[in-house]
């Protein structure tokens, strides 16, 4: 698998990312292309638009399309609950999640699936992205009250999440 | 008939963000890193350094 390819696009502003791999065990090709749009969101669109295509990599025919965003979205949140399975303490129940976009969502459900959960403290750039992230979030316990930190606004809700039972 | 290239295919699957959120359990993606990691650095073990 190579260094991804960066190009930035002037005119937008924005970046063009293409990532290829060969797959052996799948005999496939796959290329990751996305772009970082940093207005999108203003536009009502995700900051990461992109696609991912599969092919055969013996006759080239294409085998998938599939969504980018959501698919950087879990495979993101993963690598971060893979770190907080190795490094987080076994007790440690409370997560703070810093936005309130896509991969919120995604690393609430992969940190709730490693860890069981007690307590989760989100933090958003503003009250109304926060509370309508939290609104999104089953609990029986919200704390509704916002509090400025760092310069943002952060929002508590509560209600045990326990980790999926992986077998082991 | 014009020439339809690659559409010409009977089945190329199609995921948006909901189907891939439906395929894709987390739990077995965090395992998946995991084991993508130990054997990265199983073999940067094997491989001499510069």
């Amino acid at each position: 698998m190579p260094v991804r390819l960066t190009l930035p696009i002037a005119s937008a502003p924005g970046i063009h990312v293409v990532m290829p791999a060969y797959l052996p065990d799948s005999d496939a090709l796959a290329t990751r292309s996305s772009r970082l749009f940093p207005a999108n969101p203003s536009k009502g669109l995700p900051l990461i638009l992109g696609v991912v295509v599969l092919n055969d990599a013996t006759t080239d025919a294409p085998l998938a399309f599939i969504d980018g965003a959501m698919l950087t979205g879990l495979r993101t949140a993963a690598a971060s609950a893979l770190s907080v399975r190795t490094l987080a303490g076994p007790n440690a129940g409370i997560l703070t999640i810093v936005g309130t976009g896509l991969q919120a969502g995604t690393h609430l459900e992969a940190i709730a699936a490693v860890r069981g959960l007690t307590k989760l403290r989100v933090v958003g750039r503003s009250l109304e992205s926060a509370r309508a992230f939290a609104q999104t979030i089953p609990g029986d316990d919200r704390d509704t009250d916002p509090r400025r930190t760092n310069g943002g606004r952060s929002r508590e809700g509560s209600g045990p999440r326990r980790p999926r039972d992986d077998g082991r | 008939m014009g020439h339809t290239g690659a559409f010409h295919l009977p089945v190329i699957l199609v995921l948006n963000g909901d189907n891939v959120q439906r395929c894709l359990d987390p739990l077995k993606l965090v395992d998946a890193m995991d084991s993508a990691f130990r054997q990265f650095r199983s073999n940067a073990r094997r491989c001499p350094s510069g």
